[in-house]
């Protein structure tokens, strides 16, 4: 693939041909939706103000949540898959390889299993005990990372304990489903699916998401280009003047605040954040000025679809299909497809 | 995005309410959905859940989505006056939308025999059919008897492979106790218990009710006789009355043995 070098003119272009993508994507998941009722007449009525109550409260209280929903966790988990796989040196890295997925189903599940609280504080209290476990989890297997010594050692040892208590909080969970009762135990077969039924999330809750979500993609890009020289190698970058290990610890702070905010809200939706960056490298080359932002957009637009792609499947299933389910049903083979694009074109690989 | 967020934010006129009795109803639960039915509102239900099949008019009902993964857009395009559910912990993110959308709702509790009897009477009130519901809740109370201190040991089973039995707590052994016999898991401290082919031997109940899914009676070991009984009737709904009687009978030709 011929790389052009970044100019204002390229960055602009692209970026903006990201945001329409988005933009569109954003306007169908607003049109359609499980009831199989709306359509473009509906986004036009939208913009001029000729809304009904009924259309009103299907597309505000129904339509309108899973979209920002699905733009804010696509962005968060698309950005960090990215960032993972830089300072990992690691393409299967996703958002979750460092102990974020365990450690957030596992604050969620205590809560919902044993918390007598949970039932009065509804989804919130589930949500900040998933928050307070991925972050947790992070900032253990960091703890943990600070006993290697600094070099290619660091990112193995951040791998491997993430890996490690991945399967770790896995077999707590197991373990707590069976000693729930029946009922209880699906709850928390539900809840561990990532889905984006969000429709009930307060609007002060959703802007405080994506704050959440804009810091921690900022965050990243603040680091874009240290990220491209540490994927040349610690030794290499820190060789050119990049402080590595507070690099990787910032960047690593920076993508799980936004991963922590959606699997808070959503729970676990794979895929998305090893499809969408290898796909805008395919495109668009390594270079993470470029990748980060485009990558927010699309891996919003993605889940944006494939949302309402979930969604307009309750036709026929009787029920939505949990997002999740979606990602990596369609998520799977497009990632080997992309990897036979990648083998095509680096023969020496 | 911020465009978005800003209509997001917006207040929202709330939705007059119904008058003259609700006029489009919402079952979120196939107990509540044979309750509606039997109050005589079941012409008014416009959705149930995918799990409602009794009576057999709901299949031509249009489907919500199940217990746990209801679909908000499907709720809100039938237009109802009236969403009715049982209390759950994934009860509470519906009723927030459902508020805010300025729909009517109500989740009634049915955590024991009583409740039930109170659901009836709640709905009763809430689609105008207050006698109806009187004579559900009569017909329910009038059911329940108390057991001897030596009434057959009853072991109540939701599931095999693995065995789930009814433990202290559940809704099982409140019929079973109320049905003039005693939990043969009464003593236990877990409300469904797995229990393994060695710790099942120990029981050694009177009588086995199975709720168990599957073709054939479950076959327990201990030789006690097992009844069949199809899991619907034990939902929270009208027809535990005759789920009532099939405990009551089988325990007393237990007894008389």
């Amino acid at each position: 693939m011929t790389r052009h070098p970044l100019t204002a003119a390229r960055f602009g272009a692209v970026v903006a041909a990201a945001l329409l993508v988005a933009v569109i994507a954003s306007l169908s998941g607003l049109a359609w939706g499980s009831s199989g009722w709306g359509g473009v007449e509906l986004v036009s009525a939208l913009f001029g103000g000729a809304l009904d109550e009924g259309q009103r409260v299907i597309l505000m209280e129904a339509r309108l949540p899973r979209v920002l929903f699905g733009l804010l966790v696509g962005a968060a988990l698309s950005v960090a898959g990215a960032v993972f796989q830089a300072i990992l040196r690691n393409p299967l890295a996703d958002p979750y390889i460092l102990g974020v997925s365990g450690g957030a189903a596992l604050g969620g599940t205590l809560v919902m299993a044993f918390g007598a609280t949970a039932t009065l504080l509804g989804g919130l209290s589930v949500a900040g005990a998933s928050f307070a476990g991925a972050l947790g989890a992070v900032a253990l297997i960091l703890l943990v990372g600070t006993w290697a010594p600094g070099g290619r050692a660091g990112t193995y040892v951040l791998l491997l304990t993430g890996v490690v208590f991945n399967a770790f909080a896995g077999s707590v969970i197991t373990f707590i489903r069976t000693i729930l009762a029946p009922q209880k135990a699906h709850e928390l077969l539900f809840y561990l699916v990532g889905s984006l039924s969000v429709e009930a999330t307060p609007g002060a809750t959703t802007a405080l998401v994506a704050v959440a979500v804009v810091v921690s993609i900022g965050g990243a890009m603040w680091y874009a280009r240290d990220l491209n020289v540490l994927s040349l190698g610690d030794e290499e970058a820190a060789a050119l003047g990049v402080d590595v290990d507070r690099t990787r610890r910032n960047v690593v702070v920076f993508a799980s605040l936004g991963v922590a905010v959606a699997v808070a809200y959503t729970g676990l939706v794979g895929f998305v954040g090893l499809v969408v960056p290898h796909g805008v490298r395919l495109l668009l080359g390594p270079d993470h000025r470029l990748l980060l932002p485009v990558s927010a957009l699309g891996g919003g637009a993605f889940l944006v679809l494939a949302d309402l792609v979930a969604r307009a499947s309750f036709g026929v299933f009787s029920t939505a299909l949990p997002v999740g389910v979606l990602t990596a049903f369609v998520g799977a083979p497009i990632f080997v497809l992309f990897l036979r694009f990648s083998l095509r074109e680096t023969q020496d690989f | 995005m911020v465009a978005l967020l800003a209509v997001f934010a917006c207040e929202r006129p709330r939705a007059e309410a119904a008058s003259g009795g609700p006029k489009r109803i919402v079952s979120l639960a196939p107990s509540v959905t044979e309750t509606l039915f039997a109050l005589g509102a079941g012409d008014r239900v416009v959705g149930v859940t995918r799990f409602c099949d009794h009576p057999p008019e709901v299949a031509a009902r249009r489907k919500v989505g199940g217990l746990t993964d209801v679909d908000v857009e499907i709720v809100l395009s039938l237009k109802p006056d009236l969403v009715v559910g049982v209390q759950s912990a994934t009860a509470a993110p519906l009723q927030r939308t459902l508020q805010s959308a300025g729909i009517r709702f109500e989740f009634v509790d049915v955590e024991t025999l009583s409740d039930v009897a109170g659901s009836f009477q709640r709905l009763g009130t809430l689609v105008e059919a207050p006698e109806e519901a009187r004579a559900l809740a009569e017909a329910l109370a009038s059911r329940q008897i108390s057991g001897a201190p030596d009434a057959p040991k009853v072991l109540l089973l939701f599931g095999r492979d693995p065995w789930i039995g009814a433990g202290p707590g559940t809704f099982a052994d409140e019929m079973i106790r109320s049905a003039g016999g005693r939990n043969a898991l009464g003593a236990l401290d877990t409300q469904y218990p797995t229990l393994d082919a060695e710790r099942l031997s120990t029981v050694e109940p009177d009588l086995v009710i199975d709720t168990s899914f599957g073709d054939a009676p479950a076959e327990v070991p201990g030789g006690a006789p097992v009844v069949r009984l199809d899991p619907a009737l034990i939902r929270p709904g009208p027809r535990l009355v005759q789920a009532m009687d099939v405990f009551r009978q089988s325990i007393a030709e237990v007894a008389a043995k």
